[in-house]
């Protein structure tokens, strides 16, 4: 009866259903006229995007309401309509009617754009079922516990304003635990765990709505499945990175990396030559400390990055307090020019504890989770008019951006991409090299995980030939272009560890930059 | 085929239905009667397993009502005003979609009912007026010969003519079928109905058959010598006792033929003459009804 269900709900809403897939199309057919063109991209992919989002939401909300669960008027629940066969009936409607155009969608996109068939076939459904987890499946259980449209409307507007409203609330009370886990590389941790929990809880809310038909109890539960997504949004750091550290590929590679407190290097030099202070909301929170700590070690073409380091200080009398963390450094073993000349690593302290502690000596404690990577790969693309496949970025090609500054190199890719990557302008005959460009911004997710907006990762990246300001000039600048190419050096983690540095005798005050 | 125990429901603080026992023989006609808000629809949709009840149980055909299954549902003809059809399928369609889900389908029953009831194949469900929708209500639950037949307030807002028709094409098969209806319009139940139950606030006042009830209720009038005057101690079983002129007139809720001018005779002095009136089930529950209002007032 499943397919004689379906069929009488497709009867009712084809017109949303066609709808809904025309306007998937036109979302997809407008992400793929962007990323083929430099000059005219069209403007409304995230309208769109929008648009499709909440057009799918309409749909799913209506077929679900269609054989609605709550209330005592709906002619089905005196019908001998098999309640499991109702509820495949809908999960087969939500994903061949609307999972289903948005894979068809993507395969299409991956294929048009020359992946094989077995990687657009694979992404495209890794990304499908991201979606179907994340967005579409919640939503059919969201549908199952409101008796009409109007009803799932003020509850999803109510639960969300309190759901954000909740995140924020946490937020601002432990401002840097979201902080940390939400801007990391590791975030991937979190957002498996959301899946799960999506998964199971919209497992549990259908079969008590479909089989049990308890409103009320299914209600409470998703209320308390929202409330575990918080508790979820905010893991502590140590067990996070610890299952990152048991995926480490080879963790004996960082055996030898040593950092060191090296007062010798002084204090540090604002290149702005105003003091440094970190902003949240738009208000000033703090001050950012910048410690100098002596890396050695490395491996050679390797990068060390900083996941986290948090600092904690202990007093004469042992008392011990958080002072502040710090993320998202990275420090080059090969490369001056990317590194600087001092490895600081800048520490963000809270107006509070800077207050308290800034002329105490303290014993300063400072637990780094660190991820090494190293050079997988060394690709290059014609500075010019290039058109490369490389495994890791996918497909590359490289053109002179529309303000004649810089060579913008586009990648497009069916899958994951390598979290640290550098792009450097380099004139094939001479060797001369401009300073590369770093983009570190992947998660160290094993899989892909993307959601929004398709099933394409993009890296679009700026190497620039001129100084827009005219303030300095490259060593291989525009007239150098055909005869060079960008080179692109590929980083892959290979281990992920920690490190312990004490400073016994620490005064923040003597650390301020100058 | 319906036995229900015991039954009490919640809705906050207001208690609906209040230790509700009730049982619908197999072949009869149950007539669920009482005012608006005695519990009666409440009471169906416990039996339906639409709703759960706060306490009690219910047996239908012989099964927890809780537990129902698709086998027991596939026996069950179910016509309600309050039924939440798919709007935008016509009537062809609907009944197309329902027809797989009966084993017991009967496609012939089905085209006959449908010509009785004069329904518009073509015509969609959202586009159908009340009694059209009635009917529909009544097309879909007839052509797989139901077991049990529930109807909850099936002649509300119907024109004679749809009631007409609406009746007919339910008398065709009612003999086949254990039937439960509940009903403002008793006139409409009292040519179907073999049993009945009273429903106020919440209690079933007495459940019996129609056979019994019309047997015990007499519309009696007392003519006396002179001027009547209501006796100080009126019997219990005397309803809406009145008087007027000479004549005292009341309803004899445990009328025996035999036994009547001696139960009279005890209470009222100088009876000339005493008639006796057979009651429709209308004034039946009416004075029933109206007895209650004035002890619940008193």
């Amino acid at each position: 009866m499943i397919w004689h269900i379906f069929k009488k709900d497709l009867r009712l809403v084809w017109h949303m259903v066609t709808a809904v897939a025309l306007i998937g199309w036109l979302y997809t057919i407008t992400n793929y006229h962007n990323d083929h063109t430099v000059s005219n991209p069209w403007r409304m992919d995230t309208l769109l995007m929008i648009v499709q989002i909440l057009a799918s939401t309409l749909l799913v909300v209506s077929v679900v309401q269609l054989d609605a669960l709550p209330g005592v008027r709906q002619d089905w629940l005196i019908r001998p309509i098999n309640r499991r066969d109702l509820l495949l009936a809908k999960l087969l409607f939500v994903l061949l009617m609307v999972q289903g155009p948005i894979f068809a969608a993507d395969v299409a996109v991956a294929l048009a754009d020359g992946f094989p068939a077995g990687q657009a076939l694979l992404t495209s459904l890794l990304r499908s079922i991201n979606y179907f987890t994340f967005f579409l499946a919640p939503t059919l259980a969201f549908a199952s516990i409101t008796g009409s449209f109007t009803e799932t409307i003020v509850a999803v507007v109510a639960s969300a304003a309190a759901f954000f409203g909740l995140m924020q609330m946490i937020n601002i009370q432990f401002p840097w635990h979201w902080r940390v886990v939400g801007t990391n590389d590791v975030f991937w941790v979190v957002e498996l765990c959301v899946l799960a929990i999506l998964a199971a809880g919209v497992a549990a809310v259908l079969m008590v709505q479909y089989f049990m038909r308890r409103t009320t109890a299914a209600r409470w539960m998703t209320a308390s499945i929202s409330l575990l997504l918080v508790v979820a949004n905010f893991m502590p750091w140590q067990p996070v990175f610890a299952i990152q550290q048991r995926l480490s590929r080879d963790p004996g590679v960082a055996s030898a990396v040593r950092l060191e407190f090296q007062p010798s290097l002084g204090r540090y030099r604002e290149p702005s030559g105003t003091r440094t202070f970190y902003q949240r909301h738009g208000r000033e929170e703090g001050i950012v400390l910048h410690i100098p700590i002596a890396i050695t070690g490395l491996p050679t073409d390797s990068v060390l990055r900083t996941d986290l380091m948090t600092a904690r200080v202990t007093g004469p009398d042992g008392k011990t307090a958080d002072l502040g963390f710090g993320n998202a450094r990275s420090v080059w073993s090969e490369d001056s020019a990317i590194a600087g000349d001092r490895p600081d690593y800048p520490l963000y302290v809270g107006a509070a504890a800077f207050g308290r502690f800034r002329d105490q000596t303290l014993r300063l404690d400072i637990e780094s989770s660190l991820t090494l990577l190293r050079l997988n790969d060394t690709r290059a693309i014609e500075a010019l008019d290039g058109q490369q496949t490389i495994a890791e970025l996918g497909r590359c090609q490289s053109n002179v951006n529309r303000s004649g500054t810089a060579v913008h190199v586009d990648c497009l890719q069916a899958g994951t991409t390598p979290p640290c990557t550098t792009f450097t302008l380099e004139h094939a005959a001479n060797g001369t090299r401009n300073p590369p460009v770093v983009r570190c911004e992947g998660d160290y997710d094993p899989f892909f995980m993307q959601i929004l907006p398709d099933a394409l990762k993009r890296v679009n990246v700026q190497v620039f030939f001129r100084d827009p300001a005219e303030r300095f000039h490259l060593p291989v600048d525009g007239s150098q272009l055909r005869e060079s190419r960008v080179v692109m050096r590929l980083y892959r983690p290979e281990a992920h560890f920690t490190r312990h540095v004490v400073i016994p005798h620490f005064r923040l005050s003597d650390w301020l930059p100058l | 085929m319906i036995e229900a125990s015991n039954l009490w429901k919640k809705f906050g603080r207001h208690d609906a239905l209040r230790g509700l026992s009730f049982t619908v023989p197999e072949g009869s006609a149950f007539a669920l009667i009482g005012a608006n808000g005695a519990g009666k629809t409440t009471t169906i949709k416990i039996l339906m397993n639409i709703i759960a009840a706060t306490r009690g149980t219910a047996k239908v055909l012989n099964v927890d009502s809780r537990r129902m299954s698709t086998q027991e549902l596939a026996r069950i003809g179910y016509v309600s005003e309050n039924q939440d059809m798919p709007e935008g399928l016509t009537v062809d369609q609907y009944l197309n979609y329902l027809r797989p889900f009966y084993p017991a389908w009967d496609r012939d029953l089905e085209m006959t009912t449908r010509r009785d009831l004069r329904l518009p194949p073509e015509r969609k469900i959202r586009d159908l007026s009340h009694g059209m929708r009635m009917k529909m209500s009544l097309a879909c639950a007839l052509p797989f010969r139901p077991q049990l037949l529930v109807l909850d307030e099936p002649f509300s807002g119907l024109d004679p003519l749809v009631r007409d028709e609406f009746m007919e094409g339910l008398l065709r098969q009612a003999s086949e079928m254990t039937v439960l209806i509940s009903s403002h319009e008793l006139s409409e139940i009292d040519g179907i109905a073999t049993h009945v139950g009273f429903l106020d606030e919440g209690r079933l006042l007495f459940e019996e058959s129609m056979s019994d009830l019309t047997d015990r209720f007499r519309e009696v009038h007392v003519t006396l010598e002179r001027l009547a005057h209501a006796p100080d101690q009126v019997p219990k079983d005397w309803l809406h006792v009145r008087v007027m002129g000479n004549v005292l007139a009341f309803v004899d809720t445990r009328f025996k033929e035999e036994k009547l001018g001696e139960r009279i005779g005890s209470v009222l002095q100088g009876v000339r003459r005493v008639d006796t009136q057979p009651m429709g089930l209308r004034s039946i529950f009416t004075t029933l009804a109206r007895a209650t209002r004035d002890a619940a007032v008193s």
